[in-house]
């Protein structure tokens, strides 16, 4: 079985984030440390809990990204994943999932993978749209939201999550011409930690650098501007000690008459 | 005279009746008509839908029912994987200039390889259309809802999703049942994952819909075993339950059914109190519709404090023990 699976870094703490003044762009303090998209995470994980199930599992990794995304590739090998790729992308603009998947797709097309795996969305741009952009640029079909994943024979199967709590319950013949992409969804797996063994083997070992050959097409989209999320309720701040605060919320609950 | 923009919508149904999202879609829709002129066309997939197309053509909008074979009651595929296929030919005759659909498992299945097949632009959980020199400009949250980005489209066609909950859908008055089409699909090139059966809805308490107050907690609570702290707490309250965001479900400490977002549940209690919940888009979709919103959490810029009536910064635990001791003491005067 050959395995892809998209990651992309996200700054490891949103906190200490914040817009430039133009409010064009959001500003990462220089000593921000990156990570692996949550989401994708769980991707890793399905790929390498496939890869011990069947052997000769090979599990490629790509990011588009800085160059600094190389070390959440060495991550996701030290996890146990076997190849690592990186496309670079320095642009300072904002790439759209268009963008990005057109540049999965120049990668990806003719190395005929059976499983293309990738998080449902990503936590800083929060599109959830770049797996299914990369299946209709193969032509290959995706599945969205997967809760869970489960082969058998030569077979595998599918959970999807939907909205209350429904699930539909998939399955599809593992054939060697038809390449299948998921979007996982956290609550499938719980994400390893690398060892550091498997750390320190991973760090030396060589990702492969893939220029892009999918021309940059105009951008589908642009960003007007970039602000501090609108209050949307005019919140009233409690103030004092911690004390005073909780005096003053009993109050305003027996004035709203929800205590018993 | 301004030219009229055709705006399509993608309605949802489940179990024969419509998704709440549905409500969303035509808000968005309206909140576009504030703009300019538009055109309205609103696309059902599936069989026996007549009492939906009904009730949605009188909501100002004409419908059009598309059946598939390929949705036979035996189905072999689900819905969400054949939906594009059965959209893009009827879309590319209609040639609107907006497609709007939920942000939601059915919305997301689709629209984004829809668009690569259109040459559209796509932009998912919009939550506010404003306009600028004349072109529309569409807010969507990034960053876990800590910022709000403005996004113009630069294509003829802009694939939209309406992150639920947050454009108001006033109930307008009922117009006459406008026009109601019949459309049957071709048949289409089915991939290769098949469906095996859909279960039911998980075993939802009736509690969460039930209750006045909603306690909710989030991953701030730190562990499991504080759970047991915001139960106690809830149980001030008058009709209450508990509640917990996505991470707090996925990490197993609260079973399904209690879940609050977009993938679990929509509720909107006269109270709900976010304790140690950040507010992701995700959860506040599910909840901001709720009467009066109390948020506690130690990080002043955490974004549920956005949507909250009341808004308290402190360590969730000492404040939830301080008014427990507080309210003891009450009781014990009585």
């Amino acid at each position: 079985m050959k395995i892809l699976v998209c990651i992309k870094q996200v700054p490891e703490n949103m906190e200490f984030l914040h817009v430039n003044s133009q409010g064009t762009e959001v500003i990462i303090p220089v000593n921000m440390k990156y990570r692996m998209n949550r989401f994708d995470t769980h991707a890793v994980e399905a790929a390498i809990a496939i890869k011990e199930q069947i052997q000769e599992t090979v599990i490629d990794i790509i990011t588009v990204g800085p160059e600094s995304s190389i070390s959440i590739v060495k991550r996701a090998m030290g996890m146990g994943a076997d190849n690592g790729f990186i496309i670079p992308d320095d642009s300072k603009s904002y790439s759209s999932p268009s963008d990005i998947s057109s540049q999965l797709a120049s990668f990806a097309r003719d190395k005929q993978y059976d499983l293309i795996l990738t998080g449902i969305m990503s936590e800083d741009e929060m599109n959830a749209q770049t797996g299914q952009m990369l299946a209709a640029r193969l032509g290959i079909s995706s599945i969205t939201g997967i809760v869970n994943i489960h082969l058998m024979k030569d077979k595998i199967y599918l959970e999807r999550e939907r909205e209350g709590g429904i699930r539909e319950f998939l399955y599809s013949n593992l054939n060697k011409n038809q390449t299948i992409l998921l979007t996982i969804q956290a609550g499938i797996n719980t994400p390893r930690y690398p060892s550091l063994s498997a750390l320190l083997k991973a760090n030396n070992r060589e990702i492969t650098i893939v220029q892009s050959t999918s021309s940059k097409e105009k951008n589908d989209q642009s960003i007007i501007q970039i602000k501090k999320s609108e209050k949307l309720r005019q919140g009233v701040h409690l103030e004092g000690s911690i004390e005073d605060k909780a005096r003053k919320f009993i109050d305003m609950m027996k004035e709203r008459n929800v205590l018993i | 005279m301004k030219k009229t923009k055709k705006v399509l919508m993608i309605a949802e149904h489940i179990n024969n009746n419509l998704s709440p999202v549905s409500k969303d879609l035509i808000a968005c829709a309206n909140s576009i008509g504030n703009h300019m002129p538009i055109s309205l066309n609103t696309i059902l997939i599936g069989k026996k839908l007549e009492n939906l197309a009904k009730y949605l053509s009188q909501q100002g909008t004409q419908v059009t029912l598309i059946e598939s074979d390929d949705l036979k009651s035996e189905s072999t595929v689900s819905l969400l994987d054949i939906a594009g296929k059965i959209l893009e030919p009827y879309i590319r005759a209609e040639n609107p200039d907006i497609i709007i659909a939920g942000h939601s498992s059915f919305g997301l299945s689709f629209l984004p390889q829809l668009a690569i097949h259109l040459d559209a632009s796509c932009i998912t959980g919009v939550k506010k259309i404003t306009k600028s020199d004349d072109k529309l400009v569409y807010t969507r949250f990034i960053y876990n809802g800590k910022f709000d980005t403005h996004i113009c489209s630069q294509k003829k066609i802009t694939a939209i999703t309406v992150l639920p909950g947050t454009f108001s859908s006033k109930i307008t008055d009922k117009t006459e049942a406008g026009v109601i089409r019949h459309l049957k699909a071709k048949p289409v090139k089915k991939g290769p994952v098949m469906i095996e059966n859909i279960s039911k809805p998980a075993n939802t308490d009736s509690s969460l819909d039930d209750a006045n107050v909603i306690v909710a907690a989030g991953q701030g609570i730190g562990q499991a075993e504080n759970l047991e702290k915001i139960r106690s707490f809830s149980e001030i309250f008058r009709r209450s339950t508990i509640a917990g965001s996505r991470p707090l479900i996925d990490m197993g400490w609260l079973p399904y059914k209690y879940q609050v977002g977009i993938t679990g549940k929509t509720v909107a209690p006269d109270l709900y109190l976010a304790c140690g919940i950040s507010g992701s888009s995700q959860h506040v979709a599910g909840m901001a519709n709720s009467e009066y919103i109390v948020a506690i959490n130690t990080d002043p810029n955490a974004a549920i404090f956005n949507i909250s009536d009341l808004c308290i910064v402190d360590d969730l635990l000492s404040f939830i023990d301080k008014v427990l001791e507080i309210t003891g003491l009450c009781c014990q005067k009585i």
